[in-house]
């Protein structure tokens, strides 16, 4: 016991003296919230100083890297309107702190929605679901080795994604996991598989901050550094339309080891069939861009044909027109193919 | 096979319930009253002078107790092979100059860990950085940056060996290839990251509770680096959560700053490596480049062998000087050929220093000879098993290194597995699915059992062992062999109890603590079986040869009649008519003026090389995804000797855990770089292989009886892991034509192969 106080003691006379003495506080303050508007009105106060957190996942690995240093967190957890799934006819209505578990475990989305589940499913491990929330899958940042680098054992890489005159390392570097789509400052990729199928699904975001509500269709979400969102902006739901009955489905993801890993690159396809010939078609690519890619010139060829082998490679040849990889990153246009052609015939 | 009544069996391991349970204490869940929390500073740069270090900002800081620098020490280098001066070429902490990403700079201890990580950020090191090389071709071009004074053109250790005349020799064979193979950068990854607490008392005495796999080593380079007498130094390894060689340098840092601020704060200090840590400063596995040239006759027969390998050792020597020597060595193994030339040169770049990894330089020659040896026996139309059962070194051979085979059951295994894989149907089957393709590889291996020789100089055996008696009957077995998770401790106290005739339950051991234990050499050479094991041996046949002399004085027999079963000592064939254990201890005991029965056993090999191989055949079987390239591993049918099994249990799971990580190796675990930083130093990064991913495993025991190992025992730690990865490279091989000389096997490889050869 007489430790236990010494130590504590000395915590907090740590605590003091530091806070006196040096420039920046050494914890974040952490504060919880328990409506919107209280979120909305801690995160306007702080002015871009303060980060949201619910899961944790993505947020503390980024601390922990120093890649993120916020002043506040600013916990919503608290807020419980913000955790249900809705799923009626006119699709579904998915809460920003939703579960990736509790997508997976809904048997609603299992059996309407299959693409869903697929895509729950397949994230990261069971402990990580149980944490991580749909909202944070969509918001979290880029898994690039180079932004990610720790200070703590070697230097960190004050790269473009930082700041706007920093240097892109990924471009010469190792970019065997980046982007093959798209010209921008950093070709690091879009790491979340929900943003893909759910733009394969016309998801649109409800969002609310200190201007207002916005209603906004998920390929307008990313930005090559980031996302549009304000400092002072939550995500509060997802909006799904109901896919027409009779559509396909399908969420294919390549990785490394088949589980834990992100997507190297991840299909998302859904097809309407009318009559034996497609009269509406989204497929999306994840980990080939900043963003989620829509393969239009692919949906395009299939539009009023049957699905063939041939349509089905002809789909997947119109998928990677637009690609220009970088110096090792070559083969995700192969793995693209393969993916777009098993997703089309699946 | 003479059957046993423990030796053999399946039986748990004596600590599985506490592991399982979460009893089991390793070094972080070990705490002493007054603990301070220790953390390291780490260089920022490849290539730096260490100009200043500023400490008192951080010495300020409230709840810091001690902050050590180089400065603080008695700048003393030190070097797991310590017999050659050479080889000695690290500081523990660094002193005027860095020389990689993650060298240890200076450590501070604080009451609490957040204290710690703050005065690390308050150190003012000022660097003056110097041009730095990563790569060892450059390395050794005139001009490039000299990373030690002590060895120019950056070469750490070369070595050449010679056997009759290769040159002369290819001019007879048949068939001549030379092929360039290289390797990656891998790493231990063991579950338990680096650890110490040490503590002093106040007759200046140290204690240090390690992570470690020879502690004997600990005890001696500390007591090198600190300057005093090793015997004041206790060294206690409590559980291990594995090493694979990575704990097996004799020091690290982190031992050492642990004593080091222990001593400045007049406090306990532990010191847990982070991940980070683990992944970007820990030793790794040698990048080598081998290039070798293989010489055959029409039939297949093997008749000389030419190679040159270049290792990417890193910024210090570690274990690296006999990684560059085993290379040579290792690639005489499991094959026999007359001529032979090995020319290895490590060389010193920029990057965290290279070790000893599981197979110490196998998996690399291996990948190389059996990648080789698949092509050369397709060119000559030949059936690679067949090949290797015509080259394979039979018992009473003696390899072009001179590894003395004195028992080999390499040829059963070939014929056992090429039986149980249905090798010679699948390896015809005809691919034309163009979506995918199933193939089938083999992969071949045999490895020593303990070396023989030392690293340091010392008159005391590889092993040893005391055996105590208690007047309950049971017996105190004491032993200096480091348990970090393969199962020694199990092992010694089977062998003791099946010598004695008592339940294992009544063998009481204490491993791996060197103020109680006798001097062991550690757990690596995968010499810790045959080793200690025969050291237990000797020991538990010198009880009871001690306990036989009384109990023959009673019953008047001779001491060579009796036997030592079910917890009783009597002559053979009349059993009914018996002392007990316990009885004849406390006989013993009163014959001998209350003195206890206390006996030791030692073991040294009789071989400077090592006692006796290993051997393993191994066959795996692939399914390609011809479009996306992925690879996936279906099935290993494993054949392997080892001598006399002493637990099937233990064995398989090495042989498992060598899948899994030769299936890495294989694959998927790649540290890549930034210069000299490391740039995926997480779990996530470095992949390895999951659970998930295991394939199907069907393994057969080869069981030969060895003359030199205990009970017939070999080794089976490192030697299983040599055939794993090239039996995946054959595999794919055999799926899709694409030949991989270069590690790991990744899917870009296998599209980009598949492409050039539709050219």
């Amino acid at each position: 016991m007489l430790n236990r106080s010494f130590e504590e003691n000395e915590i907090k006379k740590t605590l003091s003296w530091l806070s006196k003495h040096w420039d920046r506080p050494i914890h974040p303050e952490y504060h919880s919230a328990s409506t919107v508007d209280e979120a909305i009105s801690m995160l306007n106060s702080y002015e871009g100083k303060a980060k949201l957190f619910s899961g944790g996942i993505d947020v503390i690995s980024l601390m922990k890297n120093r890649v993120l240093l916020p002043d506040v967190l600013v916990n919503i957890k608290p807020i419980k309107r913000l955790k249900t799934i809705v799923v009626n006819s006119h699709g579904i209505a998915i809460g920003t702190l939703a579960l990736i578990n509790d997508l997976e475990r809904s048997g609603l989305i299992k059996d309407k929605y299959p693409i869903l589940f697929e895509t729950a499913h397949s994230i990261a491990s069971p402990h990580i679901r149980n944490m991580a929330t749909i909202g944070g899958n969509l918001c979290q940042d880029s898994r690039c080795w180079y932004y990610r680098r720790s200070p703590d054992t070697g230097i960190s890489y004050d790269c473009r994604r930082k700041r706007e005159e920093g240097k892109c390392y990924a471009r010469g570097g190792e970019n065997q996991y980046h982007a093959i789509m798209g010209e921008s400052g950093c070709v690091s990729v879009c790491p979340s598989d929900m943003a893909t199928t759910l733009l394969a699904m016309d998801a649109r975001i409800k969002t609310v901050s200190s201007s207002g509500r916005r209603l906004i269709p998920i390929d307008e979400l990313y930005t090559p550094f980031g996302n549009i969102l304000k400092h002072d902006e939550l995500i509060t739901r997802l909006e799904i339309p109901e896919i027409p009955f009779g559509s396909k489905q399908k969420f294919i993801k390549f990785r490394l080891r088949k589980t834990i890993d992100f997507a190297i690159v991840s299909v998302a396809a859904v097809i309407k069939i009318e009559g034996k010939v497609v009269s509406d078609a989204r497929i999306v690519l994840g980990g080939v861009a900043s963003k989620p890619y829509r393969a239009v010139k692919a949906e395009e060829c299939l539009l009023g044909e049957t699905i063939t082998e041939r349509s089905a490679a002809e789909a997947a040849e119109r998928a990677v027109v637009d690609a220009t990889p970088l110096s090792k990153n070559g083969y995700k246009v192969q793995i693209v193919k393969a993916l777009v052609r098993r997703a089309v015939m699946s | 096979m003479k059957e046993y009544r423990l030796i053999g069996k399946r039986l748990p391991r004596i600590d599985a319930r506490d592991k399982v349970k979460g009893r089991a204490l390793y070094t972080d869940d070990i705490s002493m009253p007054g603990m301070l929390y220790g953390l390291i500073l780490r260089s920022p740069y490849a290539h730096a002078k260490i100009v200043k270090i500023d400490t008192s900002r951080a010495l300020k800081l409230p709840g810091v107790k001690a902050v050590v620098t180089g400065e603080d020490t008695a700048k003393v280098k030190f070097g797991v092979i310590s017999r050659s001066r050479k080889f000695i070429d690290e500081y523990p902490l660094a002193v005027d100059k860095v020389r990689f990403i993650g060298e240890e700079v200076a450590a501070v201890a604080a009451t609490d860990p957040d204290a710690a990580m703050e005065a690390l950020d308050l150190i003012e090191v000022e660097y003056q950085e110097l041009p730095a090389v990563f790569d060892p071709e450059e390395a050794q071009k005139p001009g490039a940056p000299q990373i030690h004074e002590h060895a120019p053109g950056n070469i750490s250790r070369e070595h050449h060996m010679k056997k009759g005349d290769p040159d002369r020799a290819f001019k007879e064979c048949d068939l001549v290839r030379e092929d360039t193979f290289t390797t990656q950068s891998a790493i231990h990854a063991y579950m338990e990251p680096r650890a110490a607490l040490a503590s002093w008392d106040l007759t200046d005495k140290l204690m240090v509770y390690t992570s470690t796999q020879t502690p004997y080593y600990v005890q001696q380079h500390l007591g090198r680096t600190l300057g005093m007498n090793p015997d004041n130094i206790r060294i206690i390894k409590p559980f291990v959560g594995g090493g694979f060689g990575g704990k097996s340098d004799g020091l690290s840092a982190v031992e050492f700053s642990a004593a080091l601020l222990s001593k400045h704060a007049g406090r306990p200090v532990k010191i847990v490596c982070s991940r980070d840590e683990e992944f970007t400063a820990a030793r790794r596995k040698h990048p080598a480049s081998i290039t070798m040239k293989t010489g055959v006759k029409k039939d297949g027969t093997i008749v000389a062998r030419q190679s040159r390998a270049i290792l990417d050792g890193g910024a210090y020597c570690s274990l690296g000087p006999l990684t560059t020597v085993l290379m040579g060595t290792f690639q005489t193994l499991p094959f026999r050929f007359e001529h032979f030339q090995y020319d290895g040169y490590r060389i010193y770049t920029n990057k965290p220093p290279c070790g000893a990894m599981r197979g110490h330089g196998g998996p690399q020659v291996h990948f190389a000879q059996d990648a080789q040896l698949d092509m050369i026996a397709e060119e000559l139309d030949l059936d690679p098993v067949e090949m290797a059962l015509k080259n394979g070194l039979k018992t009473g051979d003696e390899s072009a290194a001179g590894f003395k085979i004195v028992s080999s059951g390499f040829a059963e295994c070939l014929r056992k597995v090429s039986e149980a894989a249905d090798w010679q149907d699948k390896k015809r089957t005809e691919k034309n699915d163009p979506k995918k393709a199933y193939g089938i590889g083999l992969g071949c291996g045999g490895f020593p059992s303990g070396a023989g020789f030392y690293f340091n100089k010392t008159t005391s055996a590889h092993s040893s062992v005391i055996i105590k008696a208690g007047e309950g009957g049971g017996l105190s077995v004491l032993t200096g062999a480091s348990d970090i998770g393969q199962g020694s401790d199990s092992v010694v106290c089977q062998i003791v109890a099946e010598v004695l005739g008592l339940p294992i339950e009544d063998i009481h051991i204490t491993s791996a603590d060197t103020e109680i234990t006798p001097p062991d050499m550690g757990t690596y050479s995968s010499r810790v079986t045959v080793a200690a094991g025969n050291a237990a041996l000797n020991a538990a046949k010198a009880a009871r040869e001690a306990l036989f002399k009384v109990v023959a004085d009673k019953f008047e027999a001779s001491p060579d009649d009796l036997l030592a079963e079910e917890q009783k000592i009597f002559v053979k064939g009349s059993p009914e008519i018996y002392t007990s254990f316990v009885d004849a201890v406390n006989l013993y005991q009163k014959k001998n003026q209350g003195s206890p029965l206390v006996v030791k056993g030692s073991y040294n090999s009789p071989d400077p090389l090592s006692p006796t191989y290993s051997f393993g055949a191994y066959i795996c079987e692939v399914e390609v995804d011809l479009r996306t390239g992925e690879l996936t591993v279906l099935r290993y049918t494993v054949g392997h000797d080892c001598g006399q099994p002493l637990n099937p249990m233990s064995v398989e799971g090495q042989i498992e855990g060598c899948i899994s990580m030769g299936m890495g190796y294989a694959i998927s675990e790649d540290l890549r770089f930034d210069g000299g930083q490391t740039l995926n130093p997480s779990f996530l990064g470095y992949a390895m292989p999951t659970a998930n991913q295991m394939p199907k495993i069907e393994i057969t025991h080869v069981v030969t009886d060895d003359p030199h190992g205990p009970f017939g025992a070999k080794e089976t730690g490192e030697g299983s892991l040599d055939p794993v990865a090239p039996a995946i490279v054959n595999a794919v091989y055999n799926a899709t034509g694409v030949r991989i000389k270069d590690l790991p096997i990744t899917s870009g490889k296998i599209l980009q192969g598949l492409k050039d050869k539709d050219r």
